[in-house]
C-alpha cells in the first residue's frame, strides 16, 4: 500500500497541476461567460432596437422627404396648370395676335413650358408658340383626334405620358380645357420636366441616400443618374416599386422597406405618391448607411463588453481563487496524504462545508496513521523475523559450508560456536571434547569469552556427573541454566558467574551413542532461552557432531592412505631390485646352457639337448616375464623413460612381422599387412612401440588356431593407428576391460590354456599411454579380436 | 456567401473609418488635375462664361486652384492653332478638355483624342457632328451640352420682325471659317424668310475687317436690319458690332445677349453662360470618375430675348409694348 502510492506519487503532483488549472478555469471561465452573456445579451438587444429604431427614423425621414418632393412635383404642375388655365379664359373673340403675345408671355414666365399650342372647340389648332420654333397662326391644323384635345376636353385636364425630346430631355404634354362659355377649348402645353430631375436629385437623404420618380406606367422620369432615366429603366423589376404600384395613390398596404435597389444593394426605401400624374416618388438609403450608428454602438457594445470581460476576468479569478485556494489546500493535503504523509493536517478556517471536509480528511489521515503505525510494527517484527530467519540459514550454510569445505576441525568448530553465539543472542560459546579416559570434558573451542575465563576453565575439571551436564546427557536434549545464582553450587558455575554470566545452554553432542562433547552458550543477563535458541543450539550441536566425525574419518583415511603409499613403494622397489637379481643369474643361466647346446664344452648328448631345450625355453619364458615384471614395476615406480627419436612407422611393423611370420607360419596361420603406402616419418620410442605392437601381435597368433593374423597401418589427423586383427576365440565384453590391467587374464577356458603373464597388454597400455595415445580392443567370443593403438606421429614430450 | 458580403461590407466600414481621414490628406496632396478649357473667345469677353463654368465645376464640389487647375485656351479666332494646341494637351494628358461654346474646338479635340474626356457645348445636333453616338448614350469620350444654335435662328428672325416690322431686308452676316454653325444656320433663315415676307442676303466676314468692310458695304445697299450668325469670334467683336450698327443706324439681331450689353439691338438665344455652367458640371463630374460615354447629352432650355432700348430708341424704334413684355431681359 505504501509502495503502491510512492510509486504514483510524481505523476499524481502531473495530475494535481492540471486539475488545479481546470477548475480554476472553470470557475473563472463560468463566470466570465455568464457575464459575456448577458453583456451579449443586453449588447444584441440594444443593437437590434437600435437597428429597428433606426430604421423606422429613417424610413420615416425618406417618408418625408418623399412626400415633399412629392408635394413639389405636384406643386410644380400645378403652378404650371394654373397659368395655362389663364391662356383657356381668353374668349375667342380676341385677336389671334393678342393670344399670340399672351402664350408668348406665359412662355416668359413658366420657363418649364416651350411650347404652348391653342385648340378651338373644333379642335383646329390656332396658335402655336415655342421657344424654338417660329410661332405659327392660324394653321387650323385639326387635332381633335389628338388624346390631348379629346381627354382634356372629357376631363378638363389631361396629362401625357413623359417623352423625351432628342432622346435626352423629358417632356409632359399638358393639355387644359376651358372652362368658360366663350372659352371653350383646349390649351396644350409641352412641360419640360427637367426642374423635377433638379428637385429629384437634389434630394438627400444621409450621405448617399437619393430620390427617383416613376410614372404611372413604372418607368423611371427622374434619378440622380439622368442615363438611368434616358434608357429608360423599367423599375417594375423591382419590388417594392410593384409593391407601391399595388398600393396606389393611398399607400394603405404594407409598403416594402428594405429591399434591393437597381445596383443590387439593399436600401432601406420610402415612396409618395404624386397626385393627378399616378407618379411615384421613391427615397432609398443604402441600408449600411441606416446600419452606420448601429457600428458606433457596436463597437461601443464592444468597448463595454471588452472592459466587462476584463472586469468579469478579475472578479471571476478573485471568486475562483476563493473557492480553489480552500479546494487546493484540501487536494494538496489529499495529495500529501495519498503520497503516504499521514501526519500532515489541512488547516482551513473557511467555517464552511469545506472546513467539514478537511475536517473529515484530517480524521482519516489520524485514523490511516493509526493503521499504518500498527501495519508498520507488525511489518517490523515480522521483517525482524525473517531476518533472523535468514541470518540463521546463512549462518547454517556458512557453517555446512565450513564443515564441508575444510577439514581443518578447529575452524569448524570455531564457526559453528561463533555462529551459535551470534545468532542466538547470546553473549559467549563454547565446545568441549569428551575424555574418554578420563570421563571428562576439555574445553576445546571458545567465543565471546575472557582469557581469564578460558583459563580458568581449562584448569577447571568438568566431569560427567556435573549435574547439569548429567542431565543433559541423560535426556540427550539441551540443558538450560535460567540463572546460575540459583543453580546448585559448583566450580563451574562459580567461574562462570565470576565472568559475569546469568544464564547457561548445554547441549551434548552425540553420534549415536558415542559422545563426543558439548556445546554450550552463556549469557549475561538471567533468564529462560527461547524455544529457538534451544532449536538452534539443537542444530549448531549436530553440525558441530558431523563436523567431528567427518574429521575423524578423514585422518583415518588419511592414514591408511599414506600406509598404502609407502606399501606400494617398497613393493614396486622389491620388484626391481627381484628382476635385477633374477634376471643376472638367469641370463648367466641361458648363456651357458647355450654354450653347452652350441657345442662349446663338447658334444652334449641327445638327451641332455633335449633338457637343455627346455631350460632354454622356459628360461627365455621366465626372462621375458621378469623383463615384463621389471618393466611394469619401472613404470609403477615412475622410473621408465621414453627414449623419443625419428622412426619409420612402415620399418617398425615390417620389423614386427618379420620377427614373428615363423610363429605364424608355425601354427599354419595366415599373416598379412595391410599399410597405407605413404606413412609419414614418425617421432616416438619405436623401440617401445616396436615391444606393444610385438605383443599384440605374438597374443593374436597365441591366441588363435586357424584363420589369420592382419596388421593394418594407417594415418589420420597428425596421428597414426595399427591394428591387429585375429580369427581367434575372441574376448567376451566382461573381460574386455579387465585383461589391460596386471595379472589379469580374460577367465576363459582357452585363454587360461595359453602360457601368459598377464602383463603384456597392461606394459602396452602404459607406453601407448605415456605416448599421449590409446590403446583399445573390439571384440566378440568366436568372432575374433581386433587390438589397435593410435599415437601421435610426433611426440615430442612423455606423457 | 451574404453573410459574407455582410461581414466584408462591415469591415470595409470599419476600416473605411480609419481610413477616411489620411485620404482626404493624400487627395489634397496629390497633384491636381487639370482641365483645359478651349474656346474661340478671346479672354477680355469671357469673363461671365468662366464664372458660370467656375460655378458649373463648384456644383459638383471643384473648386478652381483649390482641387482643379484650369487653362484657359482663348483662341481669338485663330482657329488654326487648334491642331498644334490639342496635340499638346493630349501629349500633357489632361484631365479634361472642356469646349464650351466652340464646335471647332469639340471637333478638334475629338479629332486628337480617343481617350482624354471631352465636355462641349455646341449648337447643333451632337450626333450630326459626330461627337457622339446619342444623347443618352454618348459612347465614347466626348459629352455635353447641346443647346439650340441653327434651330431658333428662324425664332429670332420672328422676334426681329415682331421689333421691327418695318424691316423687310435683312443682311445675314456669317463667318465662312466656322461652316459647320453658318451653313446650317444660313439655310433656316433663308427658309424661315419668307413665311415672314422677309428678304435676305448673305454676306460674309472672317476677320474684323471683314466686319468693318461688310458695314462699309453697306452705304451702297443698305438693309433694312442686319442679322449676325452666331459664331465664336464674332462672339468676341460683338463692341465692333453695336459700334458699327450705331454708326449706321441699322437694327441688328444676335443670337447672345453680350451683343445687346454691348449696345445691339436685340437678341434671342441660348444663355450660353448657363451651357457655360452646365459644361462645368459634366467636368466636374468626370473628374470625379464618371464616364462620359455614360452622361447623356445635355439640352440648355434657357433662353434669353434682350432687347436694348437704348439702342431701339436711338434707332428711332418704338418697341411694341407686347414685345417688349416677352423680353427677358431689357437693357434701358
Ligand atoms: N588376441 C587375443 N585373443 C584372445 N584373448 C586374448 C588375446 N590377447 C589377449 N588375450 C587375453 O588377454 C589376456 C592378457 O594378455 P596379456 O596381458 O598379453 O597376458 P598373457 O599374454 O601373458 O596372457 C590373455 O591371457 C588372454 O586371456
Ligand atoms: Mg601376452
Amino acid at each position: 500500500m505504501k509502495g503502491l502510492a510512492y510509486n504514483h506519487k510524481g505523476s499524481m503532483h502531473a495530475l494535481a497541476a492540471t486539475v488545479r488549472s481546470r477548475l480554476f478555469v472553470k470557475y473563472a471561465g463560468l463566470f466570465v461567460a455568464v457575464v459575456t452573456l448577458a453583456l451579449v445579451v443586453n449588447g444584441l438587444f440594444e443593437l437590434w432596437f437600435t437597428y429597428q429604431e433606426q430604421k423606422a427614423s429613417l424610413i420615416q425621414i425618406e417618408h418625408g422627404e418623399a412626400a415633399t418632393a412629392a408635394g413639389r412635383i405636384e406643386q410644380f404642375l400645378a403652378l404650371i396648370q394654373g397659368q395655362i388655365g389663364w391662356t383657356t379664359q381668353l374668349p375667342w373673340s380676341a385677336s389671334l395676335e393678342q393670344r399670340r403675345f399672351d402664350a408668348l408671355r406665359l412662355l416668359r414666365q413658366v420657363p418649364a413650358v416651350t411650347e404652348l399650342a391653342e385648340i378651338d372647340p373644333q379642335g383646329h389648332e390656332q396658335l402655336r408658340v415655342s421657344r424654338v420654333a417660329m410661332d405659327v397662326v392660324g394653321s387650323n391644323i385639326d387635332v381633335s383626334n389628338e388624346p390631348a384635345f379629346t381627354q382634356a376636353i372629357a376631363r378638363g385636364v389631361y396629362y401625357g405620358p413623359v417623352y423625351y425630346h432628342r432622346q435626352s430631355e423629358p417632356y409632359i404634354t399638358l393639355a387644359l380645357a376651358g372652362t368658360g362659355a366663350s372659352s371653350r377649348g383646349v390649351s396644350i402645353a409641352q412641360v419640360n420636366l427637367t426642374l423635377i430631375w433638379d428637385v429629384v436629385s437634389k434630394i438627400k437623404v444621409g450621405k448617399s441616400g437619393l430620390a427617383y420618380v416613376i410614372d404611372a406606367d413604372g418607368r423611371l422620369i427622374a434619378h440622380p443618374d439622368i442615363g438611368l432615366v434616358l434608357r429608360k429603366t423599367d423599375m417594375l423589376r423591382l419590388p417594392q416599386v410593384r409593391s407601391a404600384r399595388a398600393a396606389g395613390a393611398h399607400g394603405a398596404t404594407e409598403d416594402i422597406q428594405k429591399a434591393e435597389n437597381l445596383q443590387g444593394q439593399t436600401v432601406l426605401t420610402a415612396f409618395a405618391p404624386v397626385a393627378n400624374v399616378g407618379w411615384l416618388v421613391f427615397v432609398e438609403t443604402p441600408i449600411r448607411e441606416a446600419l452606420a450608428p448601429l457600428y458606433a454602438s457596436f463597437l461601443r457594445t464592444g468597448y463595454v463588453l471588452l472592459g466587462a470581460l476584463v472586469l468579469s476576468f478579475i472578479a471571476g479569478s478573485f471568486l475562483a481563487r476563493k473557492m480553489v485556494v480552500p479546494i487546493q489546500a484540501l487536494r494538496a493535503g489529499a495529495i500529501r496524504l495519498g503520497a503516504g504523509d499521514l501526519t500532515q493536517r489541512i488547516q482551513m478556517k473557511t467555517g464552511d462545508e469545506l472546513e467539514a471536509l478537511a475536517n473529515q480528511f484530517n480524521h482519516m489521515a489520524g485514523q490511516l496513521q493509526e493503521s499504518y503505525t500498527e501495519l508498520e510494527r507488525k511489518v517490523e517484527d515480522r521483517t525482524k523475523e525473517l531476518a533472523q530467519s535468514v541470518e540463521e540459514l546463512r549462518a547454517l550454510g556458512e557453517v555446512s559450508q565450513a564443515v564441508n569445505s575444510t577439514l581443518n576441525l578447529e575452524t569448524v568448530l570455531s564457526t559453528i560456536v561463533t555462529k551459535a553465539v551470534q545468532l542466538t543472542g547470546t553473549d559467549a560459546g563454547a565446545i568441549y571434547d569428551y575424555d574418554q579416559t578420563g570421563q571428562e570434558f576439555h574445553l576445546r573451542t571458545t567465543y565471546g569469552m575472557a582469557p581469564e575465563l578460558i583459563d580458568a576453565l581449562t584448569h577447571a575439571h568438568i566431569g560427567i556427573d556435573e549435574p547439569n551436564v548429567a542431565a543433559a546427557l541423560a535426556e540427550r536434549e539441551p540443558i538450560q541454566v535460567e540463572d546460575l545464582r540459583n543453580d546448585a553450587a559448583s566450580d563451574v558455575n562459580e567461574i562462570t558467574l565470576k565472568a559475569g554470566y546469568r544464564a547457561r545452554l548445554v547441549a551434548p553432542l552425540f553420534r549415536g551413542d558415542d559422545l563426543f562433547g558439548l556445546l554450550v552458550v552463556r549469557r549475561r543477563t538471567p533468564g529462560a532461552f527461547p524455544k529457538s535458541t534451544i532449536d538452534l543450539i539443537k542444530t549448531f550441536a549436530g553440525q558441530s557432531v558431523l563436523a567431528i566425525q567427518n574429521a575423524r574419518l578423514f585422518h583415518e583415511i588419511e592414514d591408511k592412505g599414506r600406509e598404502l603409499e609407502i606399501a606400494s613403494q617398497h613393493k614396486s622397489q622389491f620388484l626391481a631390485n627381484m628382476s635385477h637379481e633374477l634376471r643376472t643369474p638367469l641370463n648367466a643361466i641361458l648363456g651357458y646352457s647355450e654354450l653347452i647346446l652350441d657345442n662349446i664344452y663338447g658334444e652334449a648328448p641327445e638327451k641332455m639337448r633335449t633338457v637343455l631345450g627346455r631350460v632354454q625355453s622356459n628360461g627365455k619364458h621366465l626372462l621375458s616375464l621378469i623383463n615384463d615384471v621389471l618393466d611394469l614395476s619401472k613404470i609403477e615406480a615412475g622410473q621408465l623413460k621414453l627414449s623419443l627419436n625419428d622412426y619409420s612407422i612402415t620399418d617398425m611393423i615390417r620389423g614386427v612381422y618379420a620377427a614373428v611370420e615363423s610363429l605364424a607360419r608355425s601354427k599354419r596361420l595366415g599373416f598379412r599387412l595391410e599399410v597405407q603406402p605413404d606413412l609419414p616419418a614418425a617421432h616416438g620410442d619405436d623401440r617401445r612401440l616396436t615391444q606393444v605392437l610385438l605383443n599384440l601381435v605374438g597374443n593374436a597368433i597365441k591366441f588363435t588356431d586357424q584363420g589369420e593374423v592382419l596388421i593394418k597401418a594407417s594415418t589420420a589427423n597428425g596421428a597414426y593407428t595399427v591394428a591387429v586383427r585375429d580369427s581367434g576365440p575372441g574376448i567376451p565384453l566382461s573381460d574386455q576391460q579387465r585383461i589391460f590391467e596386471e595379472f589379469q587374464q580374460a577367465d576363459s577356458s582357452i585363454t587360461k590354456t595359453k602360457s601368459g603373464t598377464g602383463l603384456g597388454l597392461s606394459i602396452a597400455k602404459r607406453i601407448v599411454e605415456m605416448h599421449g595415445g590409446r590403446l583399445g580392443v573390439e571384440s566378440s567370443p568366436g568372432h575374433g579380436a581386433t587390438f589397435s593403438f593410435t599415437v601421435p606421429v610426433t611426440v615430442e614430450r612423455q606423457a | 456567401m451574404s453573410r459574407n458580403i455582410a461581414r466584408r461590407k462591415f469591415i470595409a466600414a470599419v476600416g473605411g473609418l480609419a481610413a477616411a481621414w489620411p485620404r482626404v490628406v493624400r487627395a489634397q496632396q496629390q497633384a491636381m488635375p487639370v482641365v483645359a478649357l478651349v474656346n474661340g473667345r478671346s479672354a477680355a469677353s469671357s469673363a461671365e462664361n468662366v464664372a458660370a463654368f467656375s460655378q458649373g465645376l463648384k456644383e459638383n464640389g471643384y473648386v478652381e486652384n483649390q482641387n482643379v487647375t484650369v487653362e484657359y485656351h482663348w483662341l481669338d479666332g485663330q482657329y488654326a492653332r487648334l491642331r498644334s494646341l490639342m496635340a499638346d494637351l493630349v501629349r500633357r494628358q489632361v484631365a479634361v478638355i472642356a469646349t464650351p461654346g466652340s464646335n471647332p474646338a469639340a471637333l478638334a479635340a475629338k479629332a486628337a483624342t480617343e481617350t482624354i474626356p471631352i465636355v462641349f457645348a455646341v449648337g447643333e445636333d451632337p450626333v450630326r457632328l459626330g461627337l457622339v453616338a446619342s444623347f443618352a448614350q454618348p459612347g465614347g469620350n466626348a459629352t455635353g451640352v447641346n443647346f439650340f444654335g441653327q434651330e431658333v435662328v428662324a425664332k429670332e428672325l420672328h422676334l426681329l420682325h415682331d421689333l421691327v416690322p418695318k424691316a423687310v431686308r435683312i443682311a445675314v452676316l456669317a463667318n465662312p471659317a466656322n461652316s459647320s454653325v453658318s451653313e446650317p444656320t444660313i439655310r433656316s433663315i433663308q427658309e424661315a424668310a419668307p413665311t415672314i415676307g422677309l428678304t435676305v442676303k448673305i454676306i460674309t466676314a472672317a476677320t474684323a475687317s471683314d466686319i468693318d468692310a461688310a458695314f462699309a458695304g453697306f452705304t451702297s445697299d443698305r438693309p433694312d436690319a442686319v442679322f449676325v450668325v452666331p459664331d465664336g469670334f464674332f462672339s468676341s467683336r460683338s463692341r465692333q458690332f453695336a459700334t458699327l450698327a450705331a454708326r449706321d443706324k441699322i437694327p441688328a439681331a444676335y443670337w447672345n445677349r453680350e451683343f445687346v450689353t454691348a449696345g445691339g439691338l436685340m437678341s434671342y438665344g441660348t444663355d450660353l453662360a448657363d451651357a457655360y455652367r452646365q459644361v462645368g458640371a459634366y467636368t466636374a463630374l468626370i473628374l470625379k470618375g464618371r464616364k462620359p460615354a455614360d452622361l447623356a447629352v445635355i439640352q440648355s432650355n434657357k433662353f434669353v430675348f434682350a432687347i436694348n432700348v437704348q439702342t431701339a430708341r436711338a434707332l428711332g424704334i418704338e418697341v411694341p409694348p407686347d414685345v417688349l413684355s416677352i423680353a427677358t431681359e431689357v437693357i434701358k
